[in-house]
This record gives C-alpha cells, structure tokens and sequence, in this order.
C-alpha cells in the first residue's frame, strides 16, 4: 500500500509528528514564528481524546504541561523567542523533579522580540544553560520537515525514557517552509513510554535510582500510587532534604544519566556527509545544513576534498566524534544564524588539532553557500 | 456628566495627532479609538507598550505618535510605566523640567496583555497608586498572531484556536469590574464608534490624577471578519444591542454613560461578523444564541434596576 503524503508546514509536521508520538497534551500560547504548531493541535488533539489548552501566559503553558505530564499525559508545549525566555524557571523545574515533557522553540532573531518573523539559531546555547543551577540537557534539531515530524517523536521517546523537559530546535525557515512528507504506518517509528513502576503503592519512591545513572519509574497522579513532587533538592522518597550526601547523589545522577557513555550513545544522532576523506568539514545544523551541504558538493565539484558534520542531536554535544573529525581534517567551518555559539563547543573539543573558523549571520537571512564557500577558500 | 467641553460633536477636535499611513489593517477599530483618545490626551505623553498589534505603528523609519515611545515585554507594561512616571517625578522634584513639561504616561496593549499575562503587573500598579493611564483596545483575541482566542474572546466566537462547531468555549473576563474592584481613580469603557462618549471621558481622565483605566472595543475586521468599511457601525450595533455597556467608575460608584434605548436582539450584531457565522449556518444554534441573549439581558435588567 502507498504511504500517506502530504505537502506540509514544519509546524504542521511538528504538530503530527506530537500526535503520532501519541501526545494527549498541549499547552500554549501564541506567539510567532511557532503559533501553528498550537493552532493545528487545537484541531487534532481533541480527534486523539486529547486535550489543548491555550494558557493566560508562557509560564501558566509550561506549568500545564508538567501538569499533564505527570497525570499521566504525553504532553507539549510551542513557543519562541521571549517565550522560551519565560519558560526557563519550569524547565529547570522538569529537570530536577524529572517531569518528561517536549518544548518546540522555533527559533527566531533576538535577543528580546528581535525579529519574530525572521530565522535565527542563537538560542543553542540558552537550550544548554538556560534555566539556573547545574543540570542535564536533551536537544535536538532538524533540518528538514520530515526531520522535524521524525524528531519530534524522538524527542518524546528520549523524554520518556530519561524523564526529563526535551528540546526541539528548529528556525523560523524550516518552521514556516513547506515540503513534502511521507507519513510513517502507526508502529513504523519505535515510540517509547515511561517505565511504569512494578513495587507496590506502599513500597513506591518516585526517585528511587538503582544505580548513579539510573532513570526511576514515575507513577501517575490518580493511580493508586501516592508521591510527592516538588522542585526543591529531595531525597528518593521525593521530600526535600539539605542532607549533603542525598542532594549530591541527585544532582549528579540527574546529569550523569544523561551524559554517562551509554546514554550518550543513546541519545546522539549526527549525519556525516562525505566526510571520510575530507580535509576541511563544515560544522552546521537546522536550515544553515542545508546551505553547507549545497557549498560543500560544489567545492567537491572543484575538486576541494569537503565534508559536513551536521548535529542532529545539539545536547549533548557530539563530543567524541568531533573530537575525532578535529585529529583528521585541516579546518573546521562552524556555519550558524548567530554571532557564534556552537563554535565554541567545537573549540573546547577539537583545541588547536585543526583550524577553526566560523560563518555566522544574524540579519534575517539565512547563510548562502558562497559565504560558507569563501570562508572555507579562506581557511584551507 | 461634569463639566465638559464637548457638548456635541462638533466640539471634538477636527485635527488628528497621529500621523496617518500605518501599517495596521483597514478598518482597524483599536486605531479609530487611539486616534480619538490621543486628540484629547495631546502631544505631551508617552507610551509605554506591550506587544500587540499596536507595536506595529512605528515603521522605519517613522512613528505616528508625536513624542517617545517604549515597547516592553508582554506582561510588564505597567510596570514600565512605574519607571518611567518615577523618574519623571525625580525630574520634575529637582526642577529638571517643568510642571508645564511633564508627560502623562500612558500605557497601551491589547487584550492579549491586558486581560491575561499584564493583569498582575496592572494589578500591582493600581494597588501602588500609580498615576498613569491604560489604555486597552480590546479586539477579543491575539490579533498580531492571527487571532487565537484571549481572556477577552467573547463565549462562542471562534477564533483560530478553538474552531469547534460551538466556538470559544470560555467566557469574556469582565475586567473592568476587575479593575474597578481595585478602587482606583478613574475607570471607563469606550468604543470609537461613539466619540463623544469617548472625548468626555478621557477628558475625565485627563483632569485627574492616579491609576486611571480606559477599556476600549476595537472591532477588527481581519479578526471578526466584516468588511472594512463597516468598523463604525459594528462599534455602533454593539452599544445597540448592549454587548458592550459603556460605563465609567468613579468615586466608588459605576455610572453608565449611555443606556441603550430599546435594545436591539443580540443577532444583529452577531450575524454581521463572520466569527459567529457558525450560530446561524448551517443550522441556527439557539441554544447559544438565547444563551447570549439571555447574559445580556441579566446584565441590562440589573442595571434598570
């Protein structure tokens, strides 16, 4: 049987990809480049016996969707720009009290309103550390529409099963262009659900972690199963505590289940573009990707031996490979929408093993191949 | 009514302040209102803005308004304007300019910011004593984003976010009894459609000092779909059909400015916007037609006493 396609916004795939995903919740708010998302879940959740729900303001969205998360609900919220700004607090809260939940930041110039109808990538960064206090992050960025239904569904599997806030990144240009998709059958994709407790109610600890990267089950509000949550540094038990011992035990299993070898193995998802024997790769991701790969296969065409290293995954960093890319090539090319950001992960992990040089834009437009082309001519 | 110097309607100003040419849509009805509320206010006053369809006035290089402006975050401009009148205090104290140059701080938003995420920051600037003016144009949803609904969408408009076959399933928050409810200075609603009505009150407003309130309806033909020319008479069929109460709170008491004379049915202002076109077609929705009706006539039978 033929598969189902359609000619799709990237908000719209974002939008499908939840629901596929099997996403029961949304809570938002409008605001531009990423309102379609919202208004195309207000329209399909309640076809799924979901349920959407437009909130008084960004931080009332983010507070509903913990909510709904740990009632039980595949939940998420969309936003940009100055909403992602105000987010931050219960982001923060999700890692610690370890909530799964899918943030959407169709990204946009800034700082403050910027450009809202204009392309950025700057806030790469502001997914990493933008909430305070020490904590892991899981983001990821597509580049295409397809990627963007794709990585949506992946970004609620890596939720679930980390039990922690996801990222989607993707700009205003992938977020507002139409392409073509091609739908997967239910069950084609691998979707993933929390693990569910097996102790009994009287047993249940909502953070009782068997090892020092463990992921413990997290029980439903309105089972039978009673915990408490809170977003002040606790004990297994949930309730808070300044035990010294107990706070760094959490502290440091709530990152190093995430950046522990094995889940970073997990987690990370790259594409490599004829970088086997390149001697200069292009370091770029979300819609900048898309020029690189452009620049790169002309400069192969003049016989420049070029390559692209595009981040699918941006958190954790792809620190292995990169570290290895930077023992193989001459030069590395950081191609971003902002005045440089990524760039400087590149530098903490290739150090002085190649040269480094950047091509960033934040005017609007998005970076074209002759720009990524005569930075590379520059460097090589 | 106090002492007014707009007897009739040829007492209001025949000169517009604000420069014409924006980029807001034809037909606007939150800019009817701002050109008539900034003729009574004049040049000497500054805006303090959240986004809105309002932050789209000023184009590059140009501002129609004829002095500053600061367009701050959604859910801050009271408090902005707080700043703003403070520092102006500390001028105005050390005799850095005179009584005569002062400004009147004026916030401006929409009811995205005003009914939802700025209630807090107005809230605290009522509950301060702040002495500034808020202007509300209320379109009853976001309308720079394309209309999804708001704390102000109205019980059974659709809007781009709730497109069910009933509409917005909430109810428009009554938020001048939640402002007055903070007992400050001057309260009053207002639309374009009826001018004098709206000259008298911001010259109410204008005289007195304090947290000072005007909530005004801003029929948008790109949100409640009508035609552009018709933004005056919808303004109109609103105060008709008593949907929109013009009122004005002062000294503890709310007084209505202008109670409709045999009111019209509800209807006639529902069936001209295509917002509501899912009440008579395919089939007329009586029950959400008479629960509207209904609301309404409660509302006018309180007040008739």
């Amino acid at each position: 049987m033929a598969k189902k396609v359609a000619l799709l916004q990237g908000n719209s795939a974002c939008a499908l990809g939840a629901i596929y995903a099997g996403c029961k919740f949304f809570g938002g708010y409008p605001i531009t480049p990423s309102t379609e998302v919202a208004e195309v879940m207000s329209e399909e959740l309640p076809k799924v016996g979901g349920k959407f729900i437009q909130m008084e303001d960004e931080i009332g969205a983010m507070a509903s969707v913990i909510g709904a998360s740990l009632a039980g609900s595949k939940s998420l919220t969309a936003t940009s720009g100055p909403g992602v700004s105000l987010k931050q607090e219960l982001i923060g809260y999700a890692c610690i009290a370890e909530v799964p939940c899918v943030i959407i930041n169709v990204m946009r110039g800034g700082p403050s309103t910027g450009m809202p109808t204009g392309p950025g990538q700057s806030d790469v960064m502001q997914a990493r550390w933008g909430t305070h206090g020490d904590h892991a992050a899981i983001a990821v960025c597509p580049e295409s529409c397809q990627e963007i239904f794709t990585e949506t569904v992946r970004a609620f599997n890596l939720a679930e099963k980390y039990r922690m806030p996801v990222q989607v990144l993707y700009d205003e240009i992938v977020g507002h262009m139409r392409e073509r998709i091609v739908f997967p059958e239910p069950g084609e994709l691998e979707i993933i659900d929390r693990a569910a407790p097996t102790c009994s109610p009287e047993e249940y600890k909502p953070y009782d972690a068997k090892s020092d990267t463990d992921v413990p089950p997290l029980a439903v509000f309105g089972s039978e199963y009673r915990f408490h949550v809170t977003g002040l540094n606790k004990a297994a038990d949930g309730f808070p505590t300044t035990k010294a011992n107990l706070v760094a035990f959490e502290e440091r299993r709530q990152i190093a289940k995430v950046e522990c070898p094995e889940a970073r193995a997990d987690i990370e998802s790259n594409e490599e573009y004829l970088t086997e024997d390149a001697e200069v790769v292009i370091f770029a991701y979300g819609s900048s990707a898309r020029s690189a790969r452009y620049a790169v296969n002309k400069m192969r065409a003049e016989g420049i031996k070029a390559g692209l290293f595009r981040p699918i995954t941006i958190w954790p960093f792809p620190e292995k490979r990169v570290a290895e890319l930077g023992k193989q090539v001459n030069s590395m090319v950081v191609v971003e929408m902002n005045l440089g950001q990524m760039i400087f992960e590149v530098e903490r992990i290739v150090k002085n093993d190649c040269k480094l040089a950047g091509v960033f834009r934040v005017d609007g437009d998005p970076i074209n191949p002759g720009e990524i082309m005569a930075k590379v001519k520059e460097v090589l | 009514m106090t002492e007014t110097q707009f007897k009739n309607m040829k007492d209001l100003p025949s000169k517009h302040l604000l420069g014409t040419g924006t980029s807001l849509c034809a037909g606007c009805g939150g800019l009817e209102a701002l050109h008539e509320i900034y003729d009574i206010l004049g040049a000497k006053s500054v805006f303090v803005n959240a986004a809105g369809c309002m932050t789209l006035l000023a184009v590059y290089p140009f501002t129609p308004f004829r002095g500053s402006w600061l367009y701050t975050a959604m859910a801050s401009a009271p408090a902005g304007a707080q700043g703003i009148r403070d520092a102006l205090d500390i001028l105005l104290t050390k005799g850095r300019i005179a009584a005569g140059e002062d400004l009147e701080t004026v916030v401006l938003t929409g009811d995205g910011s005003a009914y939802g995420m700025g209630l807090s920051a107005t809230s605290g600037a009522i509950e301060r004593g702040l002495d500034f003016l808020y202007i509300c144009y209320d379109n009853e949803g976001y309308g720079n984003t394309g209309q999804q609904s708001s704390g102000a969408t109205p019980h059974g408009a659709r809007t781009s976010t709730s497109r069910g076959s009933s509409g917005y399933p909430g109810h428009k928050k009554d938020l001048f009894s939640i402002w007055v409810a903070h007992r400050p200075t001057y309260v009053a609603t207002v639309v374009g459609a009826e001018p004098l009505d709206l000259a008298r009150k911001i010259e109410q407003a204008k005289k007195l000092r304090g947290p000072r309130l005007i909530l005004a309806l801003a029929p948008c033909p790109t949100g409640w779909d009508f035609d552009p020319s018709e933004t005056a008479e919808i303004g109109k069929l609103a105060v008709r059909t008593g949907v929109w109460p013009l009122k004005e709170y002062r000294d503890g008491k709310v007084v209505h400015s202008k109670i409709p004379q045999r009111r019209l049915p509800v209807e006639d202002y529902l069936k001209r916007q295509g917002r509501f076109a899912h009440l008579f077609h395919p089939q007329r929705d009586e029950v959400l037609l008479q629960e509207i009706q209904t609301k309404i006539d409660i509302y006018w039978a309180n007040v008739e006493g």
